[in-house]
């Protein structure tokens, strides 16, 4: 599938913590390909195969929610080799290292492929397969009864069930480690952020895990009776899990490039200044993850962004600059119930709509204490939408304390503190690591 | 099972009556694994239940098949016979208790005769599929599941051809070529059952071989669901946008209707139509872009204003450029004002070079526009705009899109808009003066009238 450009995220990169991991399975793989040419090599036609498999498993691959690649087949093909100790009636005992070079060769192979293809991998992904391989077939061999790598097969054919079931547990042994490591780089080691990452790990990949490892111990419990060829037979299914799972993704691409667009609306329309609205987006999600949302939430929180100016559309007259800033904050409340009401036509973006309807309210009225039902989204929304139209599309850095200052000001009354410190936190980051905001300004 | 012919009711009790007694004949045998027949129905009837529908062509998804199929190889045919008896209590719900006796026997005669064929083929797995020989096995489990496929194709083609009269051979291969692919697959995933199941792993097997499937069954249900949300968000936008400003209500949802009809009459392939509908809600959205003060503007425009809203297409194009699953609708949408004369806008296209959805979405355009009723007219009968159609087909339409759309309105009919009567003032009045009509000259009339009075201008 071709890269779906739409869904990567700001912060979903790895930075320094991603490499020290690449950098450590690097190491390794390499001290693994040492102790086994020092140790000679087990059935090399199944290495082969395997590495076979893991390496076009690579060109497979399927994004998950939340710009999460991964490689079904690779990964099923990696936990299968892992596990594999029989191959047509004859026994295989290939050691840890061997089954961590061939996996780590296999998606070597697999990412130059994507390479040549004008392709890019996501390097911490592919490297944490060679870990998933790595752990299961550490913990196999621990739990494994010692028989089962030196018998025949009719010896313990009667056993066989509970190695399937013993399969099954070291997979998902193996799953949770995956999942741990994959949350810990994405919270870049952030003691905080790892909590909610790990929320949103879990329930972005674990339906797609699950298939992948049933998968894993199918290939290992095939290989006896069906030899090498239990490879392409196991991938049937799979293929079909991976086929429901792009569809599954391309609609949801699909569904927020549309939001995109039609949030171009107004501004083609002429009654918001152009990328508004794209703008208020980007700095309410980095927002909405610097406060701990989940990713439905920072979805909601997306598309609310990307719509909060559509009840202006309702307007006869375009407000002057489209900023909803300059008008009565009566006029302000309208167009948010405006917006809303056509969000809520849809009927399937309720969220959105009650996010869109009170980015309007104030944090807190004149003496009451802040009304705890108005959304965290929306206060989020108000924040960064009036900080975009106070620094406009060329922002400098003059015109950013300016805004900031206004925005302080407005806090405890306009604007919940709490967004308007983590807005100041995230906007210092862009100016310090010149994004492309701010980069054009000093263009 | 009154409203069918009475020979189709006929063949439906036979086969009912056949399988039932296959069925009882199947308890009775002596020999029978009768702890493996249970497991394996309760897989099978995990597989049978509530299949998904997606809108994929060849891909719903019933994991019964394969389940069937190892049933099959493990327990011989009568206890194959057994095991798609369970059917009998699937999940599904809506089918009427004849129909569903009538698949439960279909199914359980399909797999005793696919059993049958299976013991009779020499050199398949001697002692009840304990050793395998693979892939010496191959060839029978092949011949098995093909026996098995087409012997349930037939039986279910047989009661559609009697039911509906249409020719048999073709309900048959209409189905059994849609079931082909995956037949393979599931034959293969149905094996792997039998052989990892005989093979020691026991009932774990078929879980293993299942849950992706079961998981894929999940994921293809979050996708529809996903999808309908799209449908639905797409739709109430568009109508949002269009009826808060220029249009009357429902103008995109009815040329992209309209469309469809005809591109359907044209036999344009699945996927391109479900583009073509996309194209047709949204040809007008970048009107949006057109500046408001313009497109209500009271009195004639001058060429630089006139320039400025034949930008519509071009903006509309702009906007929707950005999502990649459009493709083909963004160029229908760019070019839905050019004229075949090559005397349209943006680009000035002629003929063929005009991309073939654009060429549709301006004939559905016009014929929506011109019998829908305006508060500064009344619509036009349906004759009366395909007259005026075909009058301009090869100067401004293409000459079979305008057929098409003749012969889809006399298989269909065509449901003109009903409404806008009450509306006090219609900002269409406004903008289609100005919208259609570059001579600046021709007053609030219809939307024919301004091509035909254009067309007119150039002759003299």
């Amino acid at each position: 599938m071709t890269a779906v450009h739409g869904e990567a995220r700001e912060g979903t990169t790895s930075p320094a913590i991603g490499y020290v991991f690449i950098g450590v399975v690097c190491a390794a793989a390499i001290a693994a390909t040492i102790a086994c040419v020092r140790s000679g090599w087990t059935r090399l036609d199944a290495a082969v195969a395997f590495a076979a498999l893991i390496a076009i498993g690579e060109l497979l691959d399927v994004r998950l929610q939340g710009d999460r690649p991964t490689a079904p087949i690779a990964s099923a093909a990696a936990l299968g080799y892992a596990m594999v100790f029989d191959i047509g009636g004859r026994p295989v005992a290939q050691s840890t290292a061997q089954v961590v070079v061939v996996v780590a060769a296999g998606c070597t192979v697999g990412t130059l492929l994507r390479l040549v293809a004008g392709r890019r991998s996501r390097l911490t992904s592919v490297a944490r397969r060679v870990v998933l391989a790595g752990v299961a077939a550490v913990a196999f061999r621990a739990t494994a009864p010692h028989s089962l790598t030196t018998l025949h097969l009719s010896a313990y054919k009667q056993q066989l069930r509970w190695v399937a079931l013993l399969m099954v547990a070291v997979v998902a042994l193996t799953s949770v480690v995956d999942v741990l490591i994959s949350a810990f780089v994405r919270a870049r080691g952030r003691a905080v952020a790892f909590g909610w990452t790990l929320r949103d790990e879990i329930s972005a990949t674990s339906a797609l895990a699950a298939a992948v490892g049933a998968t894993g111990v199918l290939t290992a419990l095939a290989t006896p009776a069906m030899r090498l060829y239990a490879l392409p037979a196991v991938c049937v299914p799979l293929l079909l899990t991976q086929f429901a799972f792009r569809r599954y993704a391309a609609i949801r691409t699909t569904y927020r490039q549309t939001i995109r667009s039609l949030s171009r609306v107004t501004e083609v329309g002429g009654y918001v200044e152009s990328g508004h609205s794209e703008r208020v987006s980007r700095l309410a999600l980095a927002v909405g993850r610097e406060l701990g949302l989940t990713e439905n939430e920072l979805l909601d929180l997306e598309y609310a962004a990307l719509l909060h100016d559509i009840g202006q559309l309702s307007l006869i007259d375009p407000i002057p600059g489209g900023s909803t800033l300059v008008v009565a904050p009566v006029e302000r409340r309208r167009v948010a119930e405006l917006g809303a009401d056509v969000i809520k036509t849809t009927g399937v973006l309720d969220r959105v709509a009650e996010i869109v309807a009170r980015q309007a309210d104030p944090y807190r009225k004149h003496r009451e204490s802040p009304d705890h039902s108005l959304p965290l989204e929306s206060r989020i929304i108000k924040a960064a939408s009036a900080y975009d139209d106070l620094v406009g599309a060329a922002p400098t850095i003059d015109a950013n304390a300016d805004a900031l200052e206004r925005l302080r000001l407005g806090m405890a009354y306009e604007y919940d503190p709490r967004v308007v410190e983590t807005l100041t936190r995230v906007v210092a980051r862009w100016i310090e690591v010149p994004t492309e905001r701010f980069r054009q300004t000093s263009a | 099972m009154r409203t069918m012919p009475r020979l189709a009711s006929a063949y439906v009790c036979v086969v009912v009556l056949v399988g039932l007694a296959a069925i009882a004949g199947a308890a009775l045998r002596p020999g029978l694994n009768w702890s493996e027949i249970s497991v394996l129905a309760g897989l099978y009837w995990i597989g049978d239940s509530a299949p998904v529908r997606t809108k994929l062509r060849s891909a719903t998804i019933s994991t019964g098949f394969p389940v069937a199929l190892a049933a099959v190889l493990l327990v011989g045919p009568w206890g194959a016979c057994l095991v798609c008896s369970i059917s009998a209590i699937s999940r599904r719900d809506g089918v009427v208790w004849f129909k569903r006796a009538f698949n439960v026997s279909q199914m359980a005669l399909s797999a005793l005769a696919a059993g049958l064929l299976f013991q009779t083929i020499p050199g398949h797995a001697a002692d009840g599929f304990s050793t395998v020989h693979f892939p010496q096995v191959l060839p029978a489990v092949v011949l098995a599941g093909i026996a098995f496929s087409v012997l349930n194709s037939v039986l279910v083609a047989l009661v559609i051809g009697l039911s509906t009269k249409l020719p048999l051979a073709r309900v048959w291969w209409g189905g059994m070529s849609e079931m082909a692919a995956p037949s393979l697959g599931y034959g293969l995933i149905g094996l792997m059952i039998a052989v990892l199941w005989a093979g020691g792993v026991g009932p774990v097997a078929g879980l293993l071989v299942l849950a992706p499937m079961l998981i894929a069954r999940w994921a293809f249900q979050q996708y529809a669901a996903q999808h309908q949300a799209y449908e639905a968000t797409v739709g109430s936008l568009i109508q949002a946008v269009e009826t808060k400003d220029y249009y009357t209500r429902g103008h995109s949802e009815r040329v992209a209707k309209a469309s469809v009809m005809i591109a359907q009459q044209l036999g344009m392939r699945e996927d391109r139509l479900e583009m073509l509908r996309y194209a047709g809600m949204l040809h007008d959205v970048g009107k949006l872009g057109v500046p408001t003060k313009l497109l209500q503007k009271t009195g004639p425009l001058d060429d630089a204003e006139f320039a400025a809203i034949k930008l519509h297409p071009t903006r509309g194009f702009e906007m929707v450029n950005g999502i990649s699953f459009l493709e083909e609708a963004t160029q229908g949408i760019r070019h839905h004002h050019e004229r075949v004369d090559g005397r349209g806008y943006p680009d000035g296209l002629a003929g063929d070079q005009i991309p073939e959805f654009a060429r549709l979405i301006a004939v559905a355009d016009a014929f929506d526009s011109m019998t829908s009723t305006r508060s500064y007219r009344g619509a036009r009968s349906v004759d009366a705009a395909i007259r005026e159609l075909t009058r301009w087909a090869g100067t401004q339409f293409d000459p079979a899109i305008v057929g098409a759309l003749v012969r889809a309105v006399a298989v269909h009919g065509w449901e003109a808009s009903v409404d806008a009567t009450d509306d006090v003032i219609d900002p269409t009045v406004l903008m289609f003066r100005d919208h259609d009509d570059p001579s600046g000259e021709v007053a609030a009339g219809s939307d024919f009238a301004t091509y035909s009075l254009r067309d007119e201008q150039q002759v003299s």
